[in-house]
This record gives structure tokens, C-alpha cells and sequence, in this order.
């Protein structure tokens, strides 16, 4: 039997000493100083954005959700990767591990 | 014997103001704005501003680092800020500088020869103050008007040209008063938690059409700065005048009518009220981090205690009463929150 195994990397990313965030009611409200680029999110993407601000990977904070929220794995990789396109397309999130 | 420089100094008149939360004692009279008493300083211990005038430089070596420019449609610079150790200077080509100085708690004023009185004093009141106040730790200074509604402080946000202090205008005179024109500055009061709106000065710039339609008397327009044809009016007849500092209940953005003859009121997401706000903030040193973050933190916090919407309506002065009545009705509304 053949296959085919797709290795993906696990996404890195880290947030930019420049973006600060809050919460705000439900919502996170994150900025960007260095180019005033800012994003507010719903509960769910707050609580992601909550998760890798406390140094949780990718990998890491998918796992806590899952067991957060009643959502299939492919969905919620799905959603989160989206979100991460658009944290990066914004500033908001920036590729590769912190520099310590 | 003292010299002609010393001379000067003690011979020249000081005026004494209470604007935005600070005394102000200023070597330039600042127009039709009311004194406070000359021999009685206030009962609340406020922080004491010092606006010195001087005359004019006219250096062409840079008097630090740019950190802002601000360019008028057609190219040129409008205003210049500059950071020089703990100072700033706010240039405003062939008008005048102003050294902003937040230890000393003192600002410069050096007006280019033949910039006309009025011209220095709004370029100091509506510019120099409010980025003076940016710097101080509790405050949050705003480019909107605000006024005194059933008890409650009310800003109206908007871009140039939307109808802030028509409206500002419009409520001070039936019924409210009037905070503050085109600079609201906040400030943390953390023994109760709230930020509190301070009091401003008790006039407003308005085009003609604008006070010609709330039957402002013509007499007692004033020319605000050289350079435009929008008028000071401060008709204390006729308009309320707010002296107590008072807490923020809600935001009004005003953006373009949705419909004529409609007005509409509705609440801002938070994406909206902050981008509102963000964009409202007067700001001296956009670089600045520590700056940034305080700001930022100021914001969120308005933002958690704030109610904020958006109003809309075709710029028709017929159309106000209705205005006022559905501010009105929001307010309550915020009340029985």
C-alpha cells in the first residue's frame, strides 16, 4: 500500500514587542505602535491570542482549545490558521520563535 | 539697577486662566477668555502651567529630532514637533514655535513678527496646550467637543468639518452646557475610577452658516486665526458654560448622513469605538513607547466605562431639536445601565 505523509511544520510565530492588548467586554482589541495597524477579535480568537501571548505554540494552544470548545480539530486548525494569516498580514504576529 | 530684559520681566502682565483641570498663568492674554480671579487661586490644588512668551529665534539649525510632521493639502509642513532631550519644540512654519517644557511645566511661546494676536493664541490654546497635557501621566486629551448633558459628560467625536461644534453649540444653548470646544481632555480620577472630562474654555469656532443658523449675534463673533474665515464665538448669553469636571458617559462619532431627513443613532462595535477614539487622540511624541502603551491603557479603559455610538444626519440645522432628543434618549438610556 502506498501513501503519501505530508510533514507540515507547526507554525511559529511570536508577538512583536510593539503590539499591545486588551480585553475589552468580549472582545480583544490588539495595536500595533509601529504602524498603528489595529484588530479586534470575538471570544474565540481572543482566547487564542490569550494562549500564545502566555508562550503556548501553535501546536500547544490548539490542544488547550480542543478541549475548551465543542469543535472538530480540522475546523479549529482551519479557523486558527486563517487567523494567524491575518495576525501576520496585519503585524500583529511575526514569524519564528521570540528572541530572548 | 536692572537691566531692560529684567525690566521687562517684572513689569509684564500676567493672566491667569483655569483651563483643563490646570491653572494657567500666561504672559499672553488669551482673547475674550475668561480670567480666573486674579488674587484667589482655586480651592483644589491644580497644577500650575506657565506660558512664557519670548521672542522669536528664528534659527535654521534643527532644535531636535523629528518626531511628527503634519502637511496641509497642497504639500507644505503645517506643524513640525521636535524632541530635544525631555522638551519639545511645535513648529508651525511662519507663524510661530512653541518649547514645550513638561518638567518645568512651561511652554515657550515665540511668535514669528507679525503673526497676528489671535493667530498665537488659538495656535497656543487649541495646539500647544492640549499636546502639553498629552504628557502628563493620567490624562487623555481628545480632538472632540463635550458637553454637560442631564449630568453627564457627553464627547462628540468627527472628522474636521462634520459638525462638532455646531452641535456642541447647539446643545449648550438649549439646555446643556458646554465643556469644551475642540480639545476634551480626561483624566483619571482612580479614587473612584472613572475618567472625569475637564472643563475647557467657554467658546467656539464656528463657520458663518453655523452661527448665523443658531442665532448667534454677528457682534460678538471674533476672529480665531488669520488664516480661515471660521469665527470665535463665545455669546455667554446665550451658551451654558460647564465648570465642573465631570465623568464621561458617552461618545457620539458623528459620520456622514445615512439617509435625509433621518437621524440615526447606534451603538459602535469595538473595533469602531476604538479606531473613534485612536483617531481622536492629540499626540506629541507618536514614537514615544512608554507613551504609546499609557495611551493605549487610557483608551481601553475609557472604552470598558464609555457608552459609544454613532450619529448621523444631513447637516440641516432643522434637523437639531430631533438630534438633541435622541441624544437625550441614549443618555438615559446609559443611565438605567
Amino acid at each position: 500500500m502506498k501513501g503519501i505523509v505530508l510533514i507540515l511544520p507547526i507554525p511559529k510565530f511570536h508577538i512583536p514587542e510593539t503590539v499591545l492588548s486588551r480585553t475589552v467586554g468580549t472582545e480583544t482589541v490588539l495595536l500595533n505602535l509601529g504602524t498603528s495597524t489595529y484588530l479586534s477579535l470575538d471570544p474565540v480568537g481572543g482566547r487564542f491570542w490569550e494562549l500564545i501571548g502566555q508562550g503556548n505554540d501553535f501546536q500547544q494552544a490548539m490542544t488547550a482549545m480542543l478541549e475548551e470548545y465543542e469543535v472538530e480539530p480540522a475546523e479549529l486548525e482551519r479557523d486558527l490558521l486563517e487567523l494567524c494569516a491575518e495576525l501576520r498580514g496585519a503585524g500583529l504576529l511575526e514569524d519564528g520563535a521570540a528572541s530572548s | 539697577m536692572l537691566n531692560d530684559a529684567a525690566m521687562n520681566r517684572t513689569e509684564r502682565t500676567l493672566f491667569r486662566y483655569r483651563l483643563w483641570g490646570h491653572y494657567v498663568v500666561s504672559e499672553i492674554a488669551l482673547g475674550e477668555i475668561e480670567q480666573a480671579p486674579a488674587l484667589s487661586r482655586p480651592k483644589r490644588s491644580l497644577p500650575e502651567l506657565y506660558c512664557k512668551l519670548l521672542p522669536c529665534e528664528g534659527s535654521d539649525e534643527p532644535a531636535g529630532q523629528l518626531v511628527f510632521e503634519q502637511r496641509t493639502d497642497d504639500g507644505n509642513v503645517w506643524l513640525a514637533l521636535l524632541k530635544s532631550g525631555e522638551d519639545y519644540l511645535a513648529r508651525f512654519p511662519d507663524l510661530c514655535e512653541f518649547r514645550i517644557r513638561p518638567r518645568e511645566m512651561r511652554i515657550e511661546c515665540m511668535p514669528v513678527p507679525g503673526t497676528p494676536s489671535s493667530t498665537i493664541v488659538h495656535l497656543l490654546l487649541d495646539h500647544a496646550i492640549p499636546r502639553f497635557l498629552s504628557l502628563q501621566a493620567g490624562y487623555l486629551v481628545l480632538h472632540a467637543s463635550a458637553v454637560l448633558m442631564e449630568g453627564h459628560a457627553v464627547a462628540i467625536l468627527g472628522q474636521s468639518g462634520q459638525g462638532k461644534s455646531t452641535l456642541a453649540t447647539y446643545l449648550a444653548s438649549n439646555g446643556s452646557s458646554l465643556l469644551t470646544d475642540d480639545c476634551l481632555v480626561l483624566r483619571k480620577e482612580e479614587s473612584i475610577g472613572k475618567w472625569l472630562a475637564e472643563p475647557g474654555y467657554a467658546s467656539v469656532r464656528l463657520w458663518s452658516d453655523s452661527s448665523e443658523a443658531l442665532g448667534i449675534n454677528g457682534d460678538t463673533l471674533t476672529e480665531f486665526a488669520h488664516y480661515t474665515a471660521k469665527m470665535r464665538a463665545c455669546d455667554r448669553v446665550m451658551m451654558q458654560h460647564a465648570r465642573q469636571r465631570t465623568s464621561l458617559a458617552a461618545c457620539l462619532l458623528l459620520t456622514p448622513a445615512a439617509a435625509p431627513g433621518r437621524v440615526v443613532i447606534k451603538p459602535l462595535s469595538t473595533a469602531e469605538r476604538f479606531q473613534a477614539l485612536l483617531q481622536a487622540v492629540f499626540r506629541l511624541d507618536p514614537e514615544n513607547a512608554d507613551m504609546n502603551r499609557r495611551e493605549f491603557g487610557a483608551l481601553m479603559d475609557v472604552m470598558a466605562s464609555v457608552r459609544c455610538y454613532s450619529l448621523s444626519y444631513e447637516r440641516d440645522y432643522a434637523l437639531l431639536p430631533t438630534v438633541r432628543k435622541v441624544i437625550m434618549e441614549s443618555i438615559q438610556a446609559t443611565e438605567v445601565r
